[in-house]
């Protein structure tokens, strides 16, 4: 009973009006939860946590660049999640999902990379070097762009989804790469601190706002993901009744 | 600035870069779904044939 | 599941396995090439010519800097535990250049056996700790070990 429930619900989501509706409802309440952690994760970040014994205030910049980095990854596999489903069940709102999580996931690289640069000149010396981790992660940016490009680049836009959904699939070996590059090789970049299974190397002390923003992230993906979706969604059905009706319910 | 709270100014510009990244994506769908409602509005009045040029019509 | 929704699933799982082989043998054969720094070992290992330009990693040792009075020069010895060569840069370092720090020195072994580098980053390990924290495991005995990876070669040769 549960089960056929469940499964009728999944397959409403299906339905555009049904969609639309759920993205506007709970895209602000995504937005509201992403700027209560992010207030609170900003403030102990810049303001409760003490300077690190050997880099000082710099290392306040882990508090953006980590998050931002997990979240162009998580954001991925989100987006590796949906092409699965969109590829092999080709529900059109789960292919018009996993585009949009790309100029997302391409914003959370940038936040990455830029933060990254500006954090490696004074502390490294180098706004830049070709270690494994840091060209992975750059690869990454570029696989969000070829996605991007690849839809757009088609009038029909089915079909540029499922193609898209192919390149999303093989840019899916980056994201171990990524995540491995400190541990294969020797790298200009330090290893993993934080260790879902063992012990993290930093102190409970800083912990705090770590959590607070990568919760703030999570949740502005979210958001921005159902935000673009619903959107892209009314572009693509501007000829079709329910949108007809709907503008003609707000005019 | 409280003086205790002087960090490096690139502490502070990769704070920056981090909210006007997000700001966009925050901005980027309210002016697109503003776009379109236009847009769409304009074709709406086309296809029932109340399209005037003139405002004051 | 219909058979046509499971065929199209193992097409998407033969897509995934095949560009993760391909990039696991592209990996395995440019591994050395990955590999950033080499450590002291490893140049100890091998004699590289005098030209050969490279990236040096290790850690700075303690007791080792010694920077010239009337210019930029700095002396120290890069260490990994095993092996230690000693290198020379005119230059400003980084800020976080410090005895007892991970350093990644570029350049070449000179016929002297100095390493000359034009290029000199600081690298840092992933512990982050107040102040208090890094000066009580001091008091305890027990102050923190900054970890620097070595290269492939130099944890074969060891044994591990």
């Amino acid at each position: 009973m549960i089960w056929k429930k469940i499964k009728v619900g999944f397959h409403k989501l299906g339905s555009p009006p049904v969609f639309y509706r759920v993205c506007q409802v709970v895209a602000p309440w995504l937005w509201a939860g992403a700027a209560v952690c992010a207030a609170f994760g900003l403030y102990k970040a810049l303001f409760v946590v003490p300077p690190d014994y050997q880099q000082s205030d710099s290392f306040r910049i882990l508090y953006v660049h980590v998050p931002a980095a997990w979240q162009a990854m998580a954001g991925y596999l989100v987006m590796s999640i949906l092409a699965i489903i969109a590829l092999v069940w080709r529900i059109r709102t789960t292919e018009i999902m996993a585009m949009m999580g790309a100029p997302i996931g391409a914003a959370f690289t940038t936040i990455c990379l830029a933060t990254g640069s500006i954090w490696g000149r004074p502390m490294w010396g180098t706004w830049w070097a070709w270690d494994a981790r840091l060209t992975s992660m750059l690869v990454l940016l570029f696989v969000y762009l070829g996605i991007m490009g690849l839809y757009a680049a088609f009038e029909d836009k089915r079909k540029g989804a499922r193609v898209a959904c192919i390149l999303i699939l093989v840019g899916l070996v980056n994201i171990p790469i990524i995540h491995f590059s400190v541990e294969w090789w020797t790298t200009l970049h330090q290893g993993s601190t934080i260790s879902f299974f063992g012990e993290s190397s930093m102190d409970a002390s800083m912990m705090p706002p770590l959590w607070w923003m990568v919760i703030a992230t999570k949740l502005m993906f979210g958001a921005a993901l159902l935000d673009r979706s619903r959107n892209e969604l009314v572009e693509q059905d501007r000829r079709k009744g329910w949108v007809r009706q709907k503008m003609e319910a707000t005019a | 600035m409280i003086p205790e709270f002087e960090y490096a100014p690139y502490v502070w510009t990769s704070y920056g870069i981090f909210a006007m990244i997000v700001a966009w994506q925050i901005v980027q769908p309210i002016l697109k779904r503003k776009r379109l409602r236009a847009e769409l509005q304009e074709e709406l009045a086309l296809a029932q044939g109340e399209y005037s040029d003139d405002p004051n019509a | 599941m219909t058979p046509t929704r499971k065929k199209r699933l193992a097409v998407v799982g033969l897509i995934v396995l095949s560009v993760g082989a391909a990039a696991t043998v592209a990996i395995t054969a440019l591994q050395d090439n990955m590999l950033f720094f080499i450590s002291p070992s490893d140049v100890h290992a091998q004699t590289l010519p005098a030209d050969r330009h490279f990236r040096l990693g290790g850690l700075v040792s303690e007791g080792s800097v010694s920077r010239d009075p009337h210019s930029l020069l700095v002396s120290f010895q890069v260490t990994d535990g095993a092996h230690e060569i000693p290198v020379t840069f005119t230059g400003i370092l980084p800020d976080l250049f410090r005895e007892g720090q991970g350093v990644i020195a570029h350049g070449n072994i000179g016929p002297d056996g100095v390493f000359h580098a034009r290029e000199v980053l600081a690298r840092h390990d992933e512990t982050y700790m107040p102040n208090e924290v890094a000066r009580a495991l001091e008091k305890a005995g027990t102050p923190h070990e900054v970890n620097m990876p070595t290269s492939r070669q130099a944890q074969n040769q060891s044994g591990y």
